[in-house]
């Protein structure tokens, strides 16, 4: 009879390295995309909009275990074999561009207009705009949702598990259906857990403050 | 040393005779989709004056301020500053014009994430592409021409609406403008706060800088400013000294908004 | 699990309907000197791990031996239920062994060589009053959701059973330890697992339910493996070595003869 012992909790443990990693890699790539993609939106430029709002319904509208199989069992089929890692590093940058995309365009709408105004009127031209006036108030708005969504994120890698990755969740199941013993098992799974996303709050709270200097 | 100096335009008593008017304002019409707010304007702006733009709500004031400044697109006419076109869709005249008219804004729109010092300096290293030496060096000057030498460290939140006003002024007049447009710009201060704001723009007019102001504030109108712009249903109802009309309304529009106490 | 499952067969079924070369995977893989073989380790008894997280249970029995008797390495490919097919459809795998049930839904993409049976029971404490399938009626029966014992006892349990479903067979077993559940319906080799880690609970089969043939999954129009699969399984049944592994698990003889004639 199996019982949960320290072996079972480092297997754990290293199974939230995956975790970890690919929700390090949805924030890299789907954060770079997903500024370019906010940018593309509210952008002078009636293509730039039109190609960016597109590219966000396409993917906010798939659900991202199918954007993960056609990347991976997909492509191999159409020949191109790539990496697990590489599959679902793409897989969590679209994902995540969408939706990052999107609440980081909220956020820049919601820099009053004003802004636009007066920093127009001192000649700042509208790179300028955004990288001095515009771009660190909607920042500011942006943490919280952008936090709120990583969460989320982090939860998400799990449907990685289809292609192959043995990360916390499908680990917490192993152990599960090694020992049996569900309690325990998913009690650490569930701090496991807890401890990868607790910093991303402390971290939001701190860069609350240091961006709301004068508050 | 004067605010003239700073800002580098010619004192007030030098004015040169003959010279073209720093404005010219020719026909201009606008309207906002079925709206329409200014019927052919016309208008002329002399250097060195101050220029108060007094009416009602939606006789077009502000939007005439606003076109002026290339902040809406006109629909018909022309607008001259000093001495080239206007033109929101020539990119050029818009960056040229930036550089000679500053703009003061009746919720002073002060970049909140940056101090008092950082949102004057921002365009004096950004555009004009002073050194952070330089440029801090003529914020800390107008900051004392307004009067908050001891506010370069604070943010805008900290500062009351005066305060914030003086610095949005201190901030286009750091850029050496050659005309400085006010709109409204003490409609949304407490009454005990104007009057440090409008002292400022006291001191400007005596040091001679052209100043366009859109404003409630006629007694202060009636006292400083050269000349008054009447305007009523998107055009030029009256225009003159405001010792004349003041005293000696010749429309009945005009009577009725300075017997109303506007 | 049902749903991800299917879509994952259906968008497979579409993607790899684009037909796979005829190829011979067994001079491959005796060339390269290692087999892939894909086993879920989250489906006990078949495949599990042991105290020490290693793979464990009646299929990686079966794959090693396989391999030796092949006299190749194993290289164990680990999968989850849905993604069985589409790994052995896109080349991440030589062959599964992963209590993949024959079906013939599967049977459209796949080819399948009988090797083991799926015994499905009833099973449940002591107190709990169940001789056949008859007297499931009013009674909870945990089962996995989309798994064979849900397909079967939809089919064949009296209409007034209340099946409760539940995405693994870990979970089902919580839900009858914690009296969620009167009883469940799980391989026969989970059965004997949770006896003898519940003892105080008395847990006595109640029921048989059904015997699946599980199958060995290879890639369509590989002739050389299929032949080399049949034949190995001909053997292994022969002279009982198939028979020891699955008594070792399910605590029984296996009786393969009644599928081994419907091998294709």
């Amino acid at each position: 009879m199996i019982t949960f012992s320290s072996t079972h909790l480092i297997y754990l443990i290293e199974a939230a390295r995956w975790t970890l990693l690919l929700s390090v890699l949805a924030f890299i790539g789907g954060g770079i995309l997903g500024l370019v993609l906010a940018l593309g939106r509210v952008s002078e430029h009636k293509p730039l909009r039109w190609l960016s709002a597109a590219y966000i319904q396409i993917i906010q509208g798939t659900p991202l275990l199918v954007v993960l199989f056609l990347s991976y069992f997909g492509l191999s089929i159409l020949g191109l074999d790539i990496p697990p890692i590489a599959a679902a590093g793409l897989s969590l940058t679209l994902y995540t561009s969408a939706f990052l995309g999107e609440i980081w365009r909220g956020c820049i709408l919601s820099v009053p207009k004003t802004q636009w105004e007066a920093s127009n009127c001192i000649g700042l031209s509208r790179a300028q705009q955004y990288r001095y006036v515009i771009l660190p108030q909607a920042a500011r708005i942006a943490i919280p949702p952008t936090v709120g969504f990583m969460v989320q994120i982090i939860k998400n890698t799990s449907i990685t598990s289809i292609i192959g990755f043995v990360e916390l969740a499908r680990a917490g199941q192993i152990v599960n259906n090694s020992t049996f013993q569900p309690f325990i098992t998913f009690v650490f799974v569930a701090i496991i857990y807890f401890a990868m996303c607790y910093p991303l709050s402390l971290a939001s709270r701190h860069f609350e403050r240091k961006l709301n200097v004068g508050k | 040393m004067s605010v003239n100096e700073a800002a580098g335009t010619r004192p007030r008593n030098e004015a040169v005779p003959g010279a073209e008017p720093i404005i010219v304002v020719d026909s201009v019409s606008k309207s906002f989709g079925p709206l329409q707010v200014l019927h052919g304007v016309s208008l002329e702006i002399e250097r060195g004056t101050m220029v108060a733009i007094v009416g009602r709500s939606g006789s077009g004031k502000s939007t005439l301020l606003r076109c002026i400044n290339a902040l809406e697109e006109i629909n018909g006419g022309t607008i001259k500053v000093c001495g080239h076109m206007v033109s929101m869709s020539d990119r050029a005249s818009v960056k040229r014009l930036r550089s000679e008219v500053g703009m003061v804004f009746q919720s002073y729109n002060l970049f909140p994430h940056l101090n008092v010092l950082r949102n004057i300096t921002l365009a004096l290293t950004a555009v004009q592409k002073k050194s952070r030496a330089d440029a801090d060096a003529i914020a800390h000057k107008v900051l004392g021409l307004v009067g908050l030498a001891d506010k370069a460290e604070a943010f805008p939140e900290q500062l009351s609406g005066g305060q914030a006003q003086r610095v949005a002024i201190a901030r286009s007049l750091a850029l050496s403008p050659k005309v400085l447009l006010f709109d409204e710009v003490t409609s949304a201060l407490d009454p005990e706060l104007t009057g440090e704001v409008l002292k400022v723009m006291e001191d400007l007019a005596r040091d001679g800088m052209t100043m366009v102001l859109v404003t409630h504030e006629m007694a202060f109108a009636r006292r400083v400013a050269d000349i008054v712009v009447f305007m009523h249903q998107g055009k030029v109802w009256e225009a003159g000294p405001p010792a004349e009309l003041f005293a000696d309304p010749k429309t009945p529009e005009l009577r009725q908004f300075l017997s109303s106490g506007l | 699990m049902k749903f991800l499952t299917k879509m994952a067969l259906a968008a497979t079924i579409a993607l790899g309907a684009a037909g796979v070369a005829k190829a011979d995977v067994l001079a491959d893989i005796k060339a390269k000197g290692e087999i892939a073989i894909a086993i879920d380790l989250g489906a006990p008894p078949w495949g599990m791990t042991d105290a020490n997280l290693k793979p464990a249970g009646a299929d990686v029995d079966v794959a090693n031996k396989l391999a030796a008797d092949l006299g190749v390495k194993m290289k164990l490919v680990e999968v989850t239920g849905p993604n069985r097919v589409p790994f052995l459809l896109t080349n991440k795998t030589d062959i599964v062994i992963s209590s993949f049930a024959i079906t013939p839904e599967r049977a459209k993409v796949v080819d399948f060589v009988p090797y083991s049976v799926n015994r499905l029971i009833v099973f449940g404490p002591k107190g709990v009053e169940i001789k056949s399938l008859e007297d499931l009626a009013g009674k909870r029966v945990g089962v996995v959701r989309g798994n064979l014992q849900d397909t079967e006892l939809t089919k064949k349990a009296p209409a007034d059973t209340k099946l409760v479903r539940f995405d693994d067979d870990a979970t089902t077993i919580t839900a009858l330890m914690s009296g969620q559940v009167d009883a469940m319906c799980a391989p026969y080799g989970m059965y004997l697992t949770l006896a003898e880690r519940y003892p105080a609970k008395e847990l006595e089969p109640k029921a048989e339910v059904v015997q699946q043939p599980l199958g060995i999954g290879l890639r369509q129009n590989e002739p050389e493996m299929k032949a080399w699969l049949q034949d190995w399984v001909k053997k292994g049944a022969a002279d009982g070595s198939l028979s020891t592994i699955f008594e070792k698990y399910m605590g029984a003889k296996l009786d393969l003869a009644p599928f081994l004639a419907e091998a294709k």
